[in-house]
């Protein structure tokens, strides 16, 4: 994998995302247009992401988005 | 707030996760995309409702992930497998739908054009469909991803003029974890895009039915005008904020101004051009 695909993967496997909403900024402008500052997806449900983590154990995928690009 | 223009209710998908991204996660592991994808399947599975989505991305990763488990028993096992260990099994009940495509075929385009308050007659409209959402077309079957008509219609439902261009059906260069991969060589494809439609005579604006194909082309206009010294200067909507503009809705109400590319510029939509006095203004 290259570098910024790594990137990309271990994000999801962090946040459960692979844009988070990782900037108050957003949680603001999701504000200014009348929906809850946080989504009701991963950003608020940290199981969500352990079960993830728990599929990339499983299937190797997090050893996969750790070594080093060929 | 189109869709409940539409009366069609929205859930919110309590825990879903990534898609996963079909670029990044399909190209590298099978299993583990699949598995990721059905996790977020089994969510609305166990909520009895279909899933739709406003991205192609997203799409391609649910809608193909759905498929294939329901076609490919040893994959369905091996997801299984992994769907096992945090309690959880794909039992392939659901439906997974496009926007683009449930507007078109649950609400249908005399119930989206009864809605139109605010036409956009004296607005030229490219558009740009993407990939993912219509192909494989032998498989998909959701429209002819060489000829679409889908996406057109429910854009003129809108009331805006379609101005067609040679490199319409082109990637916009950001898909397949080209642009995490290579900014540029995205950027590329992008450029050929806004040039191919300035041959074709411009518009005031180019439609898509992707959130990361609008990133690509709308934060891509300032990327281009870095790497390539080279200005564009095209509104970018999301085919469900040119249904809210049509609608009647003030442009404040689903950020059409908080747009990449308006932040970065510190610019604004061409409120004019987009046949608006302001963000509120009714058109002229």
């Amino acid at each position: 994998m290259l570098v910024p695909h790594q990137k990309t993967a271990l994000k999801v496997l962090e946040a459960g995302h692979a844009v988070p909403l990782d900037k108050e900024s957003w949680e603001n402008l999701r504000e200014k247009v009348g929906i809850e500052r946080i989504p009701p997806n991963a950003s608020s449900h940290p199981e969500a992401i352990e079960e993830i983590r728990k599929i990339a154990r499983k299937t190797g995928f997090d050893k996969l988005v750790k070594s080093k690009e060929e | 707030m189109v869709f409940s223009d539409l009366d069609m209710e929205l859930l919110d998908m309590e825990g879903a996760t990534c898609c996963p991204a079909p670029g990044v996660f399909g190209s590298f592991d099978r299993v583990t995309w699949a598995s990721i994808a059905a996790r977020n399947l089994t969510i609305a599975e166990e909520g009895g409702h279909p899933i739709t989505t406003g991205c192609n991305g997203c799409f391609a990763s649910l809608w193909d992930a759905n498929y294939e488990l329901k076609h490919d028993d040893e994959l369905r096992d091996a997801v299984n497998e992994s769907l096992a260990e945090i309690d959880r099994e794909f039992k392939g009940t659901i439906e997974v739908w496009h926007y683009v495509d449930a507007l078109y075929s649950h609400a249908g385009l005399d119930k989206m054009r009864s809605k139109v308050t605010r036409p956009l007659t004296d607005v030229k409209m490219a558009l740009h469909p993407g990939c993912h959402w219509m192909r494989p077309k032998l498989i998909k079957q959701k429209d002819d991803s060489e000829r679409p008509h889908i996406f057109k219609d429910v854009c003129e439902a809108s009331g805006a003029t379609y101005v067609p261009y040679k490199d319409e059906l082109m990637c916009c260069g950001a898909g397949g974890a080209v642009r995490t991969a290579d900014v540029k060589i995205a950027l590329d494809f992008t450029k050929q895009k806004f040039d191919s439609l300035l041959e074709a005579g411009g518009a005031d604006m180019i439609v898509t039915p992707c959130p990361f194909c609008e990133l690509q082309l709308d934060l891509g206009q300032v990327e281009i005008q870095k790497y390539f010294d080279v200005e564009y200067n095209f509104d970018i909507l999301h085919v469900v904020e040119l249904l809210a503009l049509a609608f009647g809705h003030d442009a404040d109400e689903f950020g059409l101004a908080t747009h990449l590319q308006y932040l970065q510029r510190k610019s604004e939509p061409n409120w004019q051009r987009l046949g608006m006095k302001t963000s509120h203004a009714e058109i002229e």
